[in-house]
């Protein structure tokens, strides 16, 4: 399988210097879970040299774009066209969203409906069991630890949650190895300039959510027999909604 | 002196105000409403009578005091004016708002009820009308939607098993209507469902919006660092929590002329139906439900299967941690987990303050410690001052017992 890692060069949140980001590293571990053969980065605009720290967490060779920046989409597209008259990418993989950007996280989106491919949202793993070639099985990350089961056809464009576990380890001598090659794409035309005043961040408050429910103010129980303990903790939880009651939790035994 | 000097009888008087039919003697006030006359021959006021004499329901229930002497008549109009509100029509709209949204279990959630306050703001800068679009799978809910300030409803057949689907349907509906603005909200289904449709109409998008007028929006960018105002774009996600829901009077909802589209289904994604996660291998930072152990236990297999039992996720303290009892990934706290759970259960568990600071967004604490002032205890909505090590084996049994009846 050959899997191409859209890469962005993005900032720290906390210290806004040069820093990957966190949904792309995760990207990077989803395609080794799925076991990709070949497995190449995509920049699109001129290399950066915090792009190398993408190598550490397994790329061998990241292509950027030089001049691709204007229209990435554009630019992204035409190099996967080019590249599947060669051999053909099975995979475009990328983080949720960008950091240090737009972050609107549309390009994948857009990038999937230029190549008519479908794209799988959220990814956090590969299901356990795989259905035939030519169609792969993810699970979608939910709140809660929750999951979707996803089934997409190849080729396909897929986005990593960024609560995926799926963190490869940093590896320094990678970093070093990994050899960042310049392509010149294109000269598309400007796209389109996002409109509107940029400015620095303000904190601005949340709305606070309406007066919690219940209240209770703490039941208290001085020395309870382990019985009436037993009760009393079977009883709280039950009217918090976080232990199912006996019948269902009866039936669910025997489903 | 002249004529008879009234004398009180305070014994009379009391007896004047039993009220009957209970067992135990109770005595009425206000009752009467007449004024008591002093000794002298002159009336005197009785505050609380007059107080209860003007009282009246106001707005919402609060008590009202009504001075004019009209109490009565105050009371009948005002009750009449709150049993019959008046709803709010939109017959000529002058455009639409759109909102898709989430209806998660094909409730109206929190996130939602914003959605349609958000839009119920910029529909009302300029005489426009708000369309819901909302699931037919979902039971109907018209009322609760013109509670939250909707005007039109258009139902859509595709749920979300098939999302190409879904997009090219609501795509030929919004080309039907044609909405000015178009609102979902930045959670994980409405956030992807408008990246779709920001990709397949090829237009803007506002994502994750914090500040909406009917003028500008405001919204973070530049990794959180930055935040760009422009102008209302025609698709926008809002951010959870940063605009009111509408509180105002009820929208009626008008029936609204449109084709209904057949989805075509498209197969190439497939979603299938959300699988909870397994608790007891759940990561601790997402775990709804967990339990866990401090000093007070002992007996930790017992503990395994008390938190098995209750089919929570395992949780320890540090102590717990460092003695090798529990795994290190269990730990709770600030060197451990901070955990995001719904209700946690503490056996034997202090709370020392490292410890409280990993309960920071914890609703419900559960606590079962031998020492009255714990500050655990003092955390805790349902606090059991008893050996943890007696109550774990009971809970275990009971629940056992539960199982198998």
């Amino acid at each position: 399988m050959k899997a191409i890692v859209l890469l962005s060069a993005g900032i720290d949140p906390v210290s806004g210097r040069p820093a990957p980001v966190g949904g792309e590293v995760r990207a990077i571990g989803l395609a080794r879970a799925l076991g990709a053969k070949t497995l190449i980065g995509l920049h699109a605009g001129a290399s950066v040299p915090a792009l190398a720290d993408y190598g550490g967490y397994g790329l061998k060779e990241i292509i950027c774009l030089s001049g691709g920046e204007h229209d990435p989409v554009a630019a992204l597209a035409q190099f996967l066209i080019r590249a599947s008259n060669v051999s053909a990418p099975d995979l475009v993989l990328a983080g949720t969203r960008g950091c240090g950007g737009a972050d609107t996280g549309l390009l994948p989106y857009r990038l999937a409906e230029k190549l008519g491919w479908p794209i799988a949202t959220g990814i956090a793993a590969p299901l356990e069991e795989q259905p035939a070639a030519g169609r792969l099985a993810l699970a979608q990350a939910r709140a809660r630890g929750a999951v979707r089961p996803v089934h997409v056809t190849l080729p396909c464009v897929v986005t990593v949650s960024d609560m995926a576990e799926c963190v490869p380890s940093f590896v320094f001598a990678d970093k070093r190895a990994v050899q960042v090659r310049d392509e010149r794409a294109e000269r598309t035309p400007q796209g389109e300039m996002e409109e509107g005043l940029l400015r620095p961040y303000r904190r601005r408050p949340k709305l606070i959510s309406a007066a919690r429910t219940g209240g209770t103010g703490g039941q208290l129980l001085v020395d309870p027999t382990p019985e009436e303990a037993a009760a009393a903790i079977i009883a709280h939880l039950r009217s918090l909604g976080v232990l199912a009651a006996a019948d269902e939790a009866s039936s669910s035994k025997m489903t | 002196m002249s004529g008879v000097r009234h004398r009180r009888h305070p014994r009379a008087e009391r007896a004047a105000r039993v009220v009957s039919g209970r067992t135990r003697p109770r005595y009425d006030m206000a009752g009467g409403g007449a004024d008591v006359v002093a000794p002298s021959g002159r009336r005197r006021r009785d505050p609380r009578n007059e107080r209860a004499r003007l009282l009246t329901t106001g707005r919402e229930g609060r008590p009202r005091l009504v001075r004019a002497g009209l109490s009565k008549l105050a009371a009948a109009s005002i009750a009449t004016v709150s049993s019959v509100s008046k709803k709010i029509r939109i017959e000529n709209p002058e455009f639409l708002i759109a909102v898709i949204p989430d209806m998660i279990d094909g409730r109206l959630d929190r996130f939602d009820r914003q959605l349609l306050g958000a839009a119920r703001k910029l529909a009302d800068a300029g005489g426009g009308a708000v369309v819901v679009l909302g699931a037919r799978s979902a039971p109907p809910m018209h009322e609760t939607l013109g509670q939250a300030g909707a005007d039109r409803v258009v139902l859509t057949g595709a749920d979300g098993s098939d999302p190409e689907a879904r997009v090219d349907e609501l795509v030929t509906l919004l080309d039907r209507l044609p909405p000015r603005h178009v609102l979902l909200s930045e959670s994980e289904d409405g956030a992807d469902l408008a990246r779709r449709l920001a990709a397949r109409t090829g237009g803007a998008l506002a994502a994750g919006v914090e500040v909406l007028g009917a003028r500008q929006i405001i919204r973070p960018c530049g990794a959180g660092r930055q935040e760009r105002a422009s102008e209302p774009a025609s698709l926008m996600t809002l951010a959870p929590d940063r605009i009111a829901a509408w509180d105002g009077a009820e929208h009626e909802i008008l029936p609204l002329e449109i084709e209904n589209v057949a989805p075509t289904a498209r197969n190439r994604v497939q979603v299938g139906a959300l699988r909870a996660a397994d608790p007891a291998t759940m990561n601790l930072g997402v775990a709804p439900f967990v339990v866990a152990a401090g000093r007070g236990v002992t007996d930790f297999d017992g503990f395994r299967a008390t938190v098995a039992a209750l089919h929570a996720t395992p949780g320890a303290s540090r102590v717990v941690c460092d003695n090798g009892d529990m795994p290190r990934t269990t730990q709770v706290g600030a060197s451990g987990t901070v955990l995001d759970a719904v209700c946690y259960v503490a056996f034997g568990i202090a709370g020392a303050p490292q410890h409280l600071q990993g309960l920071g967004r914890v609703e419900h604490v559960v606590a079962v410690n031998t020492d009255l002032h714990a500050a655990m205890v003092k955390r805790a909505g349902l606090a059991i001052i008893a050996d943890a090590q007696h109550v774990m084996p009971v809970l275990c049994e009971m629940l056992a017992k539960e199982r198998q009846a």
